[in-house]
């Protein structure tokens, strides 16, 4: 038995993402471990007083016009926007199938965890290659958000 | 491209990355993350093919011995053993850390 820390469970989970990612493997992997580093980095961040994504782009989508999302309902938004909730929840009134573009969505879920500029994030994007972090970001707040959903 | 995938083939690519990340000496955090969601949404399936899973088995164990123990509570034990919930969560009261033995939980996910 070991203690660890989750800022390192994050980053090692991030790591293997950009891993895959860069070797061409499997993308709903890709997906699933960027979206379990998040959910980790984005307390991290929080708590390092830095703005985290989740912050930051509803901000974006409030000042481009749109109402301030409740940031659980960005969250979820988001989670399905990249894909995130589809590889890891199925509930019974969920259809077979799902219609998903598997390489943009692994494309964009992980700038979406390692272009922050905060101390926390760029700890722990120490040792991902410079080809991901350069990565241009996302538009994230065109989707339709319900504020309070 | 976009294109339609089955939630088997879903929970298929994330299984067969977690075994071969398992069997190259990889990551085992990746491991269980990955295994714990593709359990997710294989229980389901199988459930939706009317078989009884994992958890339903040992739900249906336990009340033959009449200990029942709700299926949602036996989901979290699962979970709880494995660390899946805290590899992927940090609350606002949570300390960061844990402790577990990563080789045994990506084994027995």
């Amino acid at each position: 038995m070991s203690r660890f820390h989750k800022g390192d469970i994050a980053k090692t989970q991030l790591q293997t993402a950009v891993f895959m990612f860069l070797e061409g493997r499997d993308r709903s992997s890709v997906i699933t471990l960027a979206g379990a580093a998040s959910g980790i980095l984005d307390t991290m961040v929080r708590r390092s007083g830095q703005e985290a994504f989740l912050d930051y782009a509803p901000r974006v989508y409030r000042d481009l016009g749109g109402q301030m999302p409740k940031r659980s309902a960005y969250l979820h938004h988001i989670n399905t926007r990249l894909g995130v909730i589809a590889h890891k929840h199925l509930w019974e009134e969920d259809s077979d199938t799902i219609e998903l573009d598997l390489e943009q969505k692994a494309a964009d879920v992980l700038p979406s965890q390692t272009t922050s500029r905060s101390t926390v994030k760029k700890n722990i994007c120490e040792g991902i290659p410079e080809l991901v972090l350069a990565q241009p970001g996302r538009s994230w707040h065109d989707g339709q958000v319900q504020n309070g959903a | 491209m976009t294109r339609t995938y089955t939630r088997f083939e879903l929970a298929e690519n994330q299984l067969t990355s977690a075994i071969g990340l398992f069997v190259t000496g990889r990551d085992r955090f990746s491991v269980i993350t990955l295994a714990g969601a593709a359990d997710v949404l294989l229980s389901r399936l199988v459930m939706n093919q009317g078989q009884e899973n994992f958890t339903q088995r040992l739900g249906k164990q336990d009340a033959e011995r009449n200990t029942p123990v709700a299926l949602a509570a036996h989901g979290k034990a699962i979970n709880d053993l494995l660390f899946i919930n805290q590899l992927k969560h940090m609350d606002d009261g949570d300390d960061g850390f844990i402790e577990l033995d990563p080789e045994e939980c990506a084994l027995r996910r």
